[in-house]
């Protein structure tokens, strides 16, 4: 039996990979990759959670979430394609000309 | 349930459409104007769209209640806020049609971004319900990231919207995390309804309400750029454009600071013994932080990054201390702070020319002598945001700090005095050079051009009239406070 708790448990590991990508990896799309897995980790939990309360408005609330994601991708791929033009290099530790 | 499309309530959230509709306006000059001549209409047209919009929420400010089924709220406090946001917006526009005239581009869709960003933080100072403050704060922060990176072939502009977005990004994961967490244990998003199954002890999972919590706090912790949340800010804002700076300093901040004083006194008013204390150390620390790192810094935006870290601290205090007694002080600081910081940033835009921004201030040697104007809206702006009489930013600390104190705080208020006193080093540093050194020679100032003209003596006007008569503003923050309990 699968029950809310395994849901959870799985978007908190989700969770956590998420947000271990984005502060661990220093390649720009995969940061953005963690930053979408950390989206879903929550589109995840809210899935589960409207199932167990018995109600859509969770499942209503991941349609947003998906839809901002989506703006999210777009936004920090023509970011990320702007720096690649300029420094011919997505590393985020090479941006390092920001200092006093 | 029959619902009609008035029980919606589109007649209260007219200004966030007109400025909307301003928006899709503006970006259709961009389709349809082919001449250089014409291109300046985008920003005539945005401060149209932003007067239509303060001359409604001025219409509407006597009405209000639940709108869209609760998940919006028009109030008097909303309404405050809304208006501190759209005189910003104001302002910010005036200083950018000088900052792109300058440099030979006006495009349309900076504008309409501008106005994008402004309808993102009227919306979530209303926002009543876990998932408006989300989509709000997303419709703010998305256009923020375009604004940042506005400066498309400059690196300093791209590099500093990278790390714009990527911190961003990452703190609205944790948000909508902590979203998720608290739906999972009280079943619904709608505000006043997490604080009515808390009233009703019907939250099975305890753990898990607090762990959602704590990750919505430091959702806006990072927006706020609260210490340990605080190291985007600088890069940020020294990269950005100076009129974006200014937006970002002062509109994000006064909406995040709305959306985080209804979401934690509404949502979570009952917790307060467990999120006062975490921001009472978050706030020290910022004060601290924000203060002695903006001593160091010679670049006159960074040191203005690291005020405005110092500045959230101050107005973390007025969380800690409990809305009730500092809800109405935050008003009037986030209204003060508007004024003394498009100010300052006017007169950055005003000087800077070209390639060549003159952010340093050794670079700012003598400036007094070529464009005493120039220099004494600075030194006004310098002082207020010290805190020195008789400006807006004097008033602003009194207030919040005389009410801490009544909140039996005394502690907080010596070391936010402590960290004004450590201000007051580097505001007047930036006096010092300005009118008692001699000017490097081939320094180069720019002046004002008439539609920045109009946005700094506005800022300056509001920091004299809120040092010399305080007194209207805060009965209007006041009974604003009272629509929230």
């Amino acid at each position: 039996m699968i029950t809310p708790h395994h849901f959870l448990a799985l978007s908190g590991v989700l969770f956590l990979v998420g947000a271990a990508g984005v502060l661990v990896r220093r390649n720009a799309l995969i940061v953005l990759m963690s930053l979408e897995i950390m989206l879903n980790a929550a589109n995840l939990a809210l899935v589960a959670f409207s199932r167990m309360h018995g109600a859509v408005d969770g499942q209503v609330a991941v349609f947003l979430i998906m839809a901002v994601a989506a703006g999210e991708v777009a936004i920090g791929l023509a970011i990320i394609v702007n720096v690649y033009r300029l420094r011919h290099t997505i590393q985020v530790d090479a941006l390092t000309s920001l200092k006093n | 349930m029959t619902t009609s499309l008035s029980q919606y309530r589109f007649d209260w959230v007219m200004p966030e459409i007109v400025v909307c509709a301003a928006a899709f306006l503006v970006l259709l000059t961009g389709v349809y104007s082919r001449h250089k001549r014409s291109r300046p209409i985008a920003g005539w047209l945005t401060l149209g769209g932003l007067g239509i919009a303060i001359a409604w929420t001025w219409y509407l400010r006597g009405v209000g209640g639940d709108a869209f089924f609760g998940a919006y709220r028009v109030d008097a406090f909303a309404t405050f806020v809304k208006f501190a946001i759209l005189i910003g917006a104001a302002i910010t526009t005036l200083l950018s049609m000088d900052y792109w005239q300058n440099r030979a581009v006006q495009a349309p869709e900076y504008y309409a971004l501008l106005l994008f960003a402004t309808v993102g933080m009227m919306l979530l100072t209303g926002a009543n319900d876990l998932m408006t403050v989300f989509l709000a704060i997303e419709i703010m922060s998305f256009s923020v990231y375009i604004l940042v990176a506005s400066r498309r072939d400059d690196q300093s502009a791209t590099e500093a919207a990278m790390k714009c977005f990527m911190l961003g990004a990452f703190s609205s994961g944790v948000l909508v995390y902590g979203l998720a967490l608290v739906y999972g244990a009280t079943g619904t998003l709608l505000l006043k309804d997490i604080a009515a199954a808390h009233a009703a002890a019907a939250i099975t999972e305890p753990l898990l309400f607090k762990i959602g919590m704590g990750m919505i706090l430091v959702g806006f912790i990072f927006k706020v750029a609260g210490v340990p949340f605080h190291m985007w800010a600088p890069d940020v804002y020294q990269g950005a454009p100076a009129p974006v700076t200014g937006l970002m300093a002062v509109g994000v901040k006064a909406a995040a600071f709305a959306a985080a004083i209804r979401v934690f006194s509404v949502a979570f008013g009952a917790q307060a013994v467990d999120w006062q204390p975490v921001i009472w150390w978050v706030a020290v620390l910022t004060i601290l932080v924000g203060n002695f790192l903006a001593i160091t810094q010679d670049n006159l935006k960074r040191m203005l990054a690291y005020s405005s870290i110092a500045h959230a601290g101050y107005l973390l205090i007025g969380l800690t201390t409990g809305y009730k007694v500092s809800g109405s002080a935050i008003l009037f600081y986030l209204v003060a702070y508007t004024f003394m910081n498009l100010g300052a940033f006017g007169v950055l835009t005003a000087v800077s020319r070209g390639d060549d921004e003159l952010e340093n201030i050794p670079q700012w040697a003598g400036i007094a002598q070529k464009h005493p104007a120039l220099a004494a809206v600075m030194a006004l702006c310098m002082f207020s945001l010290a805190g020195i009489p008789p400006t807006a930013g004097f008033f602003a600390k009194f207030y919040l700090f005389y009410s801490a104190i009544q909140a039996g705080d005394v502690l907080i208020v010596l070391i936010a005095v402590l960290g004004s006193l450590v201000s007051l080093y580097y505001y007047l540093r930036v006096i010092v050079v300005m009118y008692m050194q001699e000017p490097a020679g081939d320094a180069v100032f720019g002046g004002l051009s008439n539609p920045a003209r109009v946005g700094v003596l506005a800022s300056v006007a509001g920091i004299l009239y809120l040092g010399l008569w305080p007194r209207g503003l805060l009965a209007w923050a006041e009974s604003a406070i009272h629509t929230l309990f």
